[in-house]
C-alpha cells in the first residue's frame, strides 16, 4: 500500500480578479522510503501542494480532493485538531526554503528542537534534549550539546538549515516534505545539505518530497520526478527515464535551457513567453501557449495522460517520436577576446574595508571584503567574477561602478580614473545590471519612464526619449505594447529586460551584472542569458558578470576570476579554469555545481 | 535571434489592448470598495464644503450680538425658537452661525499645521534617511529632544511669548507636529536608498536631488498622505485645546474650542453650549482618522492585518 496518496488535489487562491487556480487535479502517490521529486517553475504549484499536504495554506484558499490517504487513513475527514496532533510534524514533517526566516530567533535551539515532542507527550525533556543532541550530531553540527543553548542567528544559513532538517526528524516522520532546501544556499553548501538528505532517507526509510526548481538538483537525489507547470502535473516517471527520454514538450525545453558546464558553447533553447496564471479550470494543455510543437486540438481540450514503459506517463497527445525533439542547436559565435585589446576596466590593487563597532564603546571589528585584487577586462571581452556569498564579489562590482568607494587601490575605465571622474561621464561608460529584477525598477515609474531615464538625466528631449526607449524595448526584445505598463504588471524576465534596456539606453562601452539570472527560472534565465550574448555580438560590448553558477561563466564568458573571502583564489580562461582548476576552492565549486552526467544517470537509473 | 522574440499567444494580445491600471488606478479602485474611507472621506469633504461656503450658509451673522437674545436654548429645548435654531450664547450671538463659521478655523488649522509638519518632517526625514552620517544624528537628535519635550506645554508657552494669532497656532502647532513624518520618512528612505533603482540612477549619474525628486518621493507618497490625515486631526484637537485654554484662537474669532471654553461655566444648565461644539470636533477627527486608516489600506493593503 502507498505511504500517501492523493488524489486529484486542486488548491484555489482568492486574488482580486477570482479564483487562482493554483493546484489543478494533482494526483501522486508514494511508497515507503520512495523519493519524489516535484519539479516546476515559480508559480507553477509546488508550493501550494505541499502546503495543501501540510493544512498550511494562506487563509482563504479552497482545497478539494478526491481522495488525500496517509497509510490508508483518508485525511479529508479529519478535524484540523487532530491533524495537528497526530499528522502535522508527527507524520509528516517539512522543511522550508528561507533557513534564515525558518526558525524563532529569540528561543535557543535546543529549545526550539525540543518544544513540539515535549508537547505532543511523545518524549520527556530530557530525552528530548538527548536525541536533539544526537540529530544535531547526525545532520553533522559540530559540537551539538553547545549548540543547543545557541541562539540561530549565531549559525550560518547552511547550519539553520541543517538543525531545521533535525529539527523535522525529532518527531521521526514518515514522510518528509523539503520545498526548496538549498534555494538559499549556497553552491557547496547546497550540495553538502542534499547529501545529508540523501544519506537519512537511507537511514531511516522516510519517504520523501523534494520540491525544486532545478531538475538537476532533484534528479540527483530522487526514486521518481514529476513535472509541474501551470498548476498541473505534465509528466512522471522514474528521475533517469524523466531526464533521458523526457516525454512531454515542456520537460524536453526545461532541459534544453539549462546551461551546462561542459561540452561546446550553444545557444540555450529558451522556452518563449511568460507563465500565466490560471484564472479558470484549464480545458486546454496549459503548456500550449508557449509550446513549439501545439497543434490546433491542443487550444481546446485537456490532453488526456499517455502512459509508456515503467509507469512513466506525460499529459501530451503528441505521439513518442514527435514530443521533445530539439530544433538544431546552434553554436555561439566564438567570442573574439583579443589578448591585446585596450584595457576598459583596470583594477588595481583594490581592497575595500569595513569597520564595525559593537554597541556604542564596543570593539572595532575590522572586515576585509575585497582584499587586494586586481583585474583587467579588455574590449570585447567577458569577464566572469566567481565566488559564493561573503567572496566580496559584489562589492567589487560597486566599486567598479562608482557606487562604493574603495579604500585602497584604483579603477580606471577606459585608462581614465574614476576618482575625480563625473558621474555622467562614468555613466556612459559603465552601467549595472542587478540580479532582483523586483527591487532594481522603480515601482512608481512606467516602463518607458524607467528606460528613458537616463536620457532624461543627459537633458535629451521629451520626443527623442520616447523614441529611444521604443528602440531599446526592441532591442531587448520586450512588446511595445508594455511601454506604459508598471513594473507590477511584468513577469520576472520581462523586468529584467527592461533593466537591460536601461542599462543600454546610453550606448554603454562596458555592462557590469550582478548575478544577473539567479533570482530568475530556468526558461527565463536561457532568454536572458542568450539575449546579453546576443548584445555582446552586436555592441561589441564588454562585460563583468558576477556570478556563483558556474554553467552561466561556460556559457557567457571567455575568462574567470574566482574570488574567496576577498581575495583572488584563481584566474584564467574559460576553458582552462572550467577544465583543469587549478585552486581546490575552483575544483570544490565545480564538483559541487549540479548536472547531468553519464554517472549520474546510470546511478539514477540503478 | 529569433528564437528569444516574445511569442506573445493570440489570447493576451486582445485582453492587452487596453492598458494594464496603473497603482494609482489600481488604489481608486480599491478605495470605491473601502468602506471606512468612503464614510471618512464623505465627512471631511462634507465639512470642508461648509467651511468654504459659511457665510452661504451660516443664517445669521456670527459676531452680531443681541444683549435681548442672550443664552436661547435650542429649538428642541423648551423656550427655544426657529430663528435661532441651535440657540445663542452668552452675548446673543447666534450658535449655529459660530459653529458653522468654527468649521473654517479647524478646517483651515488642521490642513495648515499639518502641512507645516509634513514640510519639516519630510524635509529632515529624507535628508537624514538618505545622507545618513552626521546630518542623520543632528536629525534624530533634534527628534529626540523634541520627543522628550511636553508638547501643549510647549505650544502654550510659545502663543503666550509670541502672541496668538491664527498664523501664529497654525506655525506653532505644525512645528510640534513634524515628529511622526520624519520617524516614517526616516525609516522608509533608508530602506529604498538600499534599493538597486536607486543604485542604477547613480550609476546613471542622477544627483542625490535628481534621486530624491524622482526616485524617493514618488515612494513615499503615499505613506506621506497618510500622516498627513492623521496629523490633520490631531492639529484639529490642538487648536481646541490650545483655544480652550485660552492661549489659541481668540474671542471674538469663533472657534470650537473656544466656544467650548466660554460654555463650560454654564455647563450644567445648559449643556449644549459645550456638547454641540464637542459633537462637531469629534465628527470631523473621527472622519479625518477613518480616512487616514482607509488610506493605509488602499495603499498598501499588504500591510493591512
Amino acid at each position: 500500500m502507498a505511504l500517501i496518496e492523493v488524489n486529484k488535489l486542486t488548491v484555489r487562491l482568492p486574488v482580486p480578479a477570482g479564483w487562482l487556480y493554483a493546484v489543478h487535479e494533482m494526483s501522486f502517490s508514494l511508497n515507503r522510503g520512495e523519493a519524489l521529486g516535484i519539479v516546476g517553475e515559480s508559480g507553477s504549484g509546488k508550493s501550494m501542494t505541499a502546503l495543501a499536504l501540510m493544512r498550511l495554506l494562506p487563509r482563504g484558499a479552497q482545497v478539494s480532493t478526491d481522495g488525500l490517504r496517509l497509510d490508508g487513513q483518508d485525511l479529508t475527514a479529519m478535524p484540523d485538531r487532530a491533524f495537528a496532533q497526530n499528522v502535522q510534524g508527527t507524520r509528516i514533517g517539512m522543511i522550508f526554503q528561507e533557513p534564515m526566516t525558518s526558525l524563532n530567533p529569540v528561543y535557543t535551539i535546543g529549545r526550539q528542537m525540543t518544544e513540539a515532542s515535549v508537547r505532543l507527550g511523545l518524549l520527556g525533556q530530557s530525552a528530548a534534549r538527548k536525541r536533539a543532541a544526537e540529530l544535531l550530531d547526525r545532520v553533522g553540527i559540530p559540537d551539538p550539546a553547545a549548540r543547543m543553548g545557541q541562539y540561530p542567528h549565531q549559525l550560518s544559513g547552511g547550519q539553520r538549515q541543517r538543525v531545521m532538517i533535525a529539527m523535522a526528524l525529532m518527531l521521526d516522520p514518515d514522510l518528509l516534505i523539503a520545498d526548496e532546501p538549498t534555494t538559499a544556499l549556497d553552491v557547496t553548501v547546497q550540495a553538502q545539505i542534499m547529501d545529508l538528505l540523501a544519506g537519512l532517507r537511507r537511514e531511516t526509510g522516510m519517504a520523501m518530497i523534494l520540491i525544486s526548481h532545478d531538475l538537476a538538483v532533484v534528479a540527483q537525489t530522487t526514486d521518481r520526478v514529476a513535472v509541474m507547470y501551470g498548476g498541473e502535473l505534465l509528466e512522471e516517471g522514474r528521475a533517469a527515464s524523466v531526464l533521458a527520454e523526457p516525454r512531454h514538450p515542456y520537460t524536453g525545453a526545461l532541459l534544453r535551457a539549462i546551461p551546462t558546464i561542459d561540452g561546446p558553447r550553444q545557444r540555450l533553447a529558451a522556452i518563449p513567453g511568460i507563465v500565466e496564471a490560471q484564472m479558470a479550470p484549464p480545458r486546454a494543455c496549459v503548456f500550449a501557449p508557449r509550446c513549439a510543437l501545439a497543434q490546433p486540438q491542443c487550444m481546446t481540450a485537456r490532453p488526456p495522460r499517455q502512459t509508456g514503459t515503467d509507469g512513466h506517463w506525460a499529459r501530451c497527445i503528441l505521439p513518442d517520436g514527435a514530443r521533445g525533439k530539439a530544433a538544431e542547436a546552434r553554436a555561439l559565435p566564438d567570442a573574439k577576446a583579443d589578448a591585446s585589446g585596450t584595457p576598459m576596466i583596470e583594477a588595481e590593487e583594490i581592497t575595500k574595508i569595513y569597520h564595525i563597532k559593537e554597541g556604542l564603546f564596543g570593539p572595532k571589528k575590522e572586515i576585509r571584503a575585497v582584499d587586494d585584487v586586481s583585474l583587467t577586462v579588455r574590449r570585447g571581452e567577458t569577464v566572469a567574477l566567481v565566488g559564493e556569498s561573503g567572496s566580496g564579489k559584489s562589492t567589487l562590482a560597486r566599486i567598479i561602478l562608482g557606487l562604493t568607494e574603495a579604500s585602497a587601490g584604483r579603477v580606471r575605465l577606459q585608462g581614465q580614473d574614476i576618482a575625480g571622474m563625473p558621474d555622467t561621464q562614468r555613466a556612459r561608460l559603465v552601467q549595472p545590471i542587478f540580479q532582483d529584477p523586483y527591487s532594481s525598477l522603480n515601482p512608481r515609474r512606467t516602463v518607458a519612464e524607467i528606460i528613458a531615464r537616463p536620457l532624461h538625466l543627459r537633458g535629451v528631449g521629451a520626443e527623442d526619449r520616447m523614441r529611444r526607449a521604443q528602440e531599446m524595448m526592441e532591442v531587448v526584445r520586450l512588446p511595445v505594447r508594455l511601454l506604459h505598463s508598471y513594473p507590477l504588471h511584468l513577469s520576472g524576465g520581462q523586468r529584467q529586460r527592461v533593466a537591460i534596456a536601461r542599462a543600454m539606453v546610453n550606448r554603454p562601452e562596458v555592462l557590469v551584472c550582478d548575478e544577473p539570472t539567479s533570482a530568475l527560472d530556468v526558461s527565463v534565465q536561457a532568454q536572458i542569458l542568450n539575449l546579453l550574448a546576443d548584445l555582446q555580438a552586436e555592441f561589441g560590448l564588454t562585460t563583468l558578470i558576477i556570478t556563483h553558477d558556474m554553467a552561466v561563466v561556460h556559457q557567457l564568458a571567455q575568462r574567470v576570476v574566482v574570488l574567496l573571502q576577498g581575495r583572488m583564489v584563481e584566474e584564467g580562461p574559460a576553458a582552462q579554469v572550467l577544465g583543469a582548476p587549478r585552486d581546490p576552492y575552483t575544483r570544490a565549486l565545480l564538483d559541487a555545481a549540479p548536472r547531468f552526467d553519464a554517472e549520474i544517470m546510470d546511478k539514477a537509473g540503478t | 535571434m529569433s528564437e528569444t522574440t516574445q511569442r506573445t499567444p493570440p489570447a493576451t494580445e486582445s485582453a492587452a489592448q487596453d492598458l494594464p491600471p496603473s497603482p494609482g488606478q489600481l488604489a481608486r479602485a480599491r478605495a470605491w470598495t473601502h468602506r471606512g474611507f468612503q464614510v471618512g472621506a464623505g465627512i471631511l469633504v462634507m465639512l470642508i464644503l461648509v467651511a468654504i461656503f459659511a457665510p452661504f450658509l451660516a443664517p445669521h451673522d456670527p459676531f452680531q450680538q443681541s444683549l435681548s437674545n442672550r443664552l436661547l436654548p435650542p429649538v428642541w429645548v423648551e423656550g427655544g425658537n426657529w430663528t435661532y435654531l441651535l440657540g445663542t450664547d452668552q452675548v446673543g450671538r447666534d450658535y449655529l452661525s459660530r459653529l458653522i463659521h468654527g468649521t473654517r478655523v479647524s478646517i483651515t488649522i488642521g490642513l495648515g499645521a499639518a502641512t507645516v509638519g509634513l514640510i519639516i518632517g519630510v524635509t529632515l526625514g529624507v535628508l537624514a534617511g538618505y545622507f545618513g552620517g552626521w546630518i542623520d544624528h543632528a536629525a534624530s537628535f533634534v527628534l529626540t529632544a523634541q520627543l522628550a519635550l511636553p508638547g501643549l506645554l510647549l505650544a502654550m508657552a510659545l502663543v503666550f511669548f509670541i502672541g496668538p494669532s491664527l498664523f501664529v497656532v497654525i506655525g506653532i502647532i505644525g512645528v510640534l507636529g513634524w515628529t511622526y513624518f520624519m520617524v516614517v520618512t526616516r525609516s522608509a528612505t533608508q530602506h529604498i536608498k538600499g534599493l538597486d533603482y536607486v543604485a542604477a540612477a547613480r550609476a546613471s549619474g542622477a544627483t542625490p536631488r535628481q534621486i530624491i525628486w524622482h526616485e524617493i518621493l514618488p515612494n513615499l507618497s503615499s505613506k506621506i498622505i497618510v500622516i498627513f490625515t492623521f496629523e490633520v486631526g490631531v492639529a484639529i484637537l490642538a487648536e481646541s485645546a490650545l483655544s480652550f485654554l485660552g492661549v489659541g484662537i481668540q474671542a471674538p474669532i469663533p472657534s470650537w474650542g473656544l466656544m467650548i471654553a466660554e460654555g463650560k461655566d454654564a455647563m450644567f444648565f445648559r449643556p449644549w453650549l459645550v456638547v454641540l461644539p464637542g459633537i462637531l470636533l469629534f465628527i470631523l477627527v473621527i472622519g479625518a482618522n477613518l480616512m487616514g486608516d482607509g488610506l493605509r489600506d488602499i495603499t498598501s493593503p499588504e500591510e493591512k492585518s
